[in-house]
């Protein structure tokens, strides 16, 4: 089931009816559970399975871990749960591409193999709740959390429906302890839970789907055709699209789960206005970026032991980064180019220091829009079909000419004035928040702002379109 | 405003309509195989979606067809998808468009392709999403493409600087399509015959080896259905003014049509080849208006019943 869907909506309506009821609490824990469920079987039925056992696996291991005195034994364990749970998302997700690139180097050497094609289907959301139980599991480990003692709860934490299918990635500490007292929304929370709904619906619908993808395809199914501004138009919109994509389904996720009174961490923090490859890891996707430092990055040693072995932590870890994204080799290319940015944003760093002037604006302006424009050539990689169609449009991108091949003059302006309108968005609000920036404005004028989204929804054209992170 | 603006296209003669896209085929499709595995499915493109009527074919054979053509697409995708479909062994009616059929075959790619995509990849609750989505756009107004903001929408107010027209075609929920060209502007209607035209004469020429190995392709899909005791029936539809004269240069009977003729399995009907299918003119050049459409339906479905009884031996 997906946030932009009419079946959605009236799940959602049955769910809040539920939540309100006048019920003990756990009972309305059991009701958040089973609608999790049906949220997740409305894709796929048998599928739930594979998540029930995730849950039910992981929380007695974790209690497990805490009784087990030994260190070698504890290790152990650990590894064996990390095994089962990558284990899974490699069969599911990277069981193809293990053996395409297998058959590959068979080939290299002169044995032409040709297995039968395996013919998975790749479990919705399962890269989310894979990290979100290693997450888990490694604080029960690390000692920062307890095993959480009500199974309910645990399945809860993995199960919830609005981040279950495509993040945020939730940590067990955030969220287990929302489970000990009873949830209700207040009046200004629920407001603000639905406004956010319709902001993310907005986002999806009108700005991704409606106008940037359409552009974005045109130039990325057609790549080799693309000249100069083709590249960067195409390139523009795919970054605005997958933004809009990503952050609106992430807003309607939050949104969804404050109208429940659930409380789940900002996604995106205008990532567009980061200044070098390091802000913008704090602002893109925040809950990967974060599970990435503190579950990959740090258990790699981090920047504990020497400045190499820094850089090649950095870079192993954006690799791997870029593959959870899914199994191709052009996201471990997007990943390796963020990470060798970030490994050059540390030279640089180096070298120039905390130098003062840096912090004027109309040094930082020129550096958000450098630090964008070189986030857009990783995008490159991120979307084309194919190598070959990926270094057309870089090299293209990288040799200014006239020429326009595939995109309109409409279509470009199109592009440029909301990418424009986003990057000056992004740039005034960079040290603010969405709540902060909408609270400014009188109640009378949010109203109207609410109608006129409500209107756009209503009246939106265009197809039908997952959203993106879904194939993840 | 919503409710205003319901009203004012009402007012201008609107009236709901639904939407002609991937979730509607995919709905149709759903019930291939569903009851039984004898359905009578057409597929091809727009002249067959507007110029067989689905309930005349379904008075005529006692079994409403699905229709699965898609506009302005080749036919191939959905005639190999329904061949690789084991249970389907009902029959097949699949349209000839010289522009579409002989010019290079591929399963793989364009519209039909997207749609058979979104069909396999349909999740267990997409048929409520279905229902819904039809039920609303049976009911309002607000929902017909050309009146939503599109783009297209809006550049063709400011070029024309008029408010679109109701619609003159109406899809049905079984995705068949009714033309009334007399509430058609006559002028666009003339354009749009010159602008088919225009595209038949740009569409790609293939060599003689390319035809056969594309003829023998068709012949393999048309072999796995007949295999399963399916049958299929290739009909081209009529077409008039300048679209007929280069559809008739560009792709001449005898290199074309009699070829695939001899060399299909298939049954073959090309409606220049009988007087009662001949008789009707296309208001646009390429598509029969909805009253002419029940006509031509009847006396197809009379052909094609007298073709049927014929045994595939003697063929």
């Amino acid at each position: 089931m997906v946030f932009n869907s009419f079946v959605f909506f009236a799940f959602f309506a049955g769910v809040l009816l539920l939540h309100y009821l006048p019920l003990p609490w756990k009972v309305k824990k059991v009701n958040l559970l089973v609608a999790s469920y049906i949220f997740y079987a409305a894709w796929n039925p048998p599928f739930v399975i594979l998540l029930i056992i995730a849950a039910v696996v992981d929380f007695y291991l974790a209690h497990w871990l805490v009784s087990i005195k030994s260190i070698g034994a504890r290790r152990a364990l650990i590894c064996i749960s990390l095994f089962l749970n990558l284990g899974l998302l490699g069969f599911f997700k990277y069981g193809q591409f293990l053996l395409d690139n297998f058959t590959r180097i068979l080939a290299l050497g002169g044995i032409y193999f040709r297995p039968a094609a395996p013919d998975i289907v790749l479990p919705l959301g399962i890269s989310f709740y894979t990290f979100e139980t290693i997450s888990y599991l490694v604080d029960v480990y690390r000692g920062k959390i307890k095993p959480w003692h009500s199974f309910l709860d645990y399945a809860l934490f993995l199960t919830f429906f609005p981040h279950l299918v495509a993040g945020p990635i939730v940590r067990a500490g955030d969220f287990l302890p929302q489970c000990e007292e009873p949830k209700r929304a207040s009046a200004p929370q629920m407001g603000w839970g639905l406004s956010l709904l319709l902001f993310g619906l907005f986002e999806k619908m009108i700005l991704a789907d409606g106008i940037l993808a359409p552009i974005a395809d045109q130039v990325y199914n057609e790549a080799r055709s693309a000249g100069f501004w083709d590249a960067w138009i195409g390139t523009l919109g795919f970054a605005g699209q997958i933004f809009f994509d990503f952050a609106g389904y992430s807003n309607c996720g939050i949104g969804v789960a404050l109208c429940l009174g659930f409380v789940l961490k900002d996604n995106f923090r205008f990532p567009y206005a980061a200044i070098g490859f390091s802000d913008f890891w704090q602002r893109w996707h925040i809950s990967l970026s974060g599970w990435l430092r503190d579950y990959l990055y740090i258990s790699l040693g981090g920047n504990r032991r020497g400045t190499l072995r820094t850089f090649l932590n950095l870079i192993l870890t954006m690799l791997l980064g870029g593959l959870w994204h899914g199994a191709s080799w052009r996201f471990v290319a997007w990943g390796g180019l963020h990470g060798i940015f970030l490994v050059c944003e540390r030279v640089a760093r180096y070298f120039v220091g905390e130098w003062q002037a840096l912090q004027r604006w109309f040094f930082k302006m020129p550096m958000v829009l450098t630090t964008f424009a070189m986030v857009c050539v990783t995008w490159v990689f991120f979307r084309a079909q194919s190598f070959g169609d990926a270094f057309h449009l870089v090299r293209k991108m990288f040799t200014p000419s006239r020429s326009h091949n595939l995109v309109m003059l409409s279509e470009g302006l199109t592009v440029t004035v909301v990418i424009g309108i986003l990057l000056l968005g992004h740039w005034w609000l960079r040290d603010s928040s969405i709540e902060r920036f909408v609270e400014r404005f009188p109640w009378w004028l949010r109203s109207v702002a609410i109608a006129g989204i409500l209107i756009c929804l209503a009246l939106a054209p265009g197809d039908e379109r997952a959203f993106i992170y879904f194939q993840f | 405003v919503l409710g205003s603006w319901e009203i004012f296209w009402r007012s201008r003669g609107f009236v709901p309509m639904v939407s002609d896209d991937a979730r509607l085929w995919s709905s149709v499709r759903t019930h291939l195989v569903e009851n039984d595995n004898q359905e009578i499915v057409l597929i091809g493109a727009s002249r067959i979606q507007e110029g067989m009527d689905t309930a005349v074919v379904g008075e005529s054979f006692g079994r409403r067809p699905l229709q699965l053509a898609i506009r302005g697409s080749k036919c191939f995708p959905v005639l190999d998808h329904l061949a690789k479909e084991t249970e389907f062994n009902g029959l097949l009616i699949c349209e000839v468009i010289p522009q579409f059929f002989f010019t290079g075959v591929d399963t793989k790619d364009g519209t039909q392709a997207s749609y058979i995509n979104f069909f396999e990849k349909q999740a267990a609750c997409d048929w409520l999403e279905s229902r819904m989505r039809l039920w609303l756009q049976q009911s309002f107004v607000c929902r017909v493409p050309n009146i939503l903001p599109s783009e297209e929408t809006i550049l063709g107010i400011i070029q024309t600087r008029k408010l679109p027209r109701p619609p003159f075609r109406f899809i049905q929920p079984d995705r068949c399509r009714h033309a009334y060209f007399a509430n058609a502007d006559p002028a666009a209607l003339s354009k749009q015959d010159a602008e088919f035209a225009r595209y038949a004469n740009q569409s790609r020429s293939v060599t003689e080896k390319e035809l056969d190995t594309d003829l023998e392709l068709v012949e393999e899909m048309v072999q796995r259905i007949e295999a399963r005791g399916g049958r299929v029936i290739f009909v081209e539809m009529p077409v008039s003014g300048e679209l007929q004269m280069v559809e008739e240069t560009k792709f001449p009977r005898s290199v074309y049509w009699d070829k695939f003729a001899a060399r299909t399995s298939g049954l073959t009907i090309r409606y220049m080849d009988f007087s009662s299918l001949s008789r009707f003119r296309c208001p646009d050049g390429s598509h029969l208006d909805h009253q002419d459409a029940i006509q031509f339906t009847k006396d197809f479905c009379n052909i094609a019943k007298d073709k049927l009884q014929t045994p595939l031996a003697l063929r």
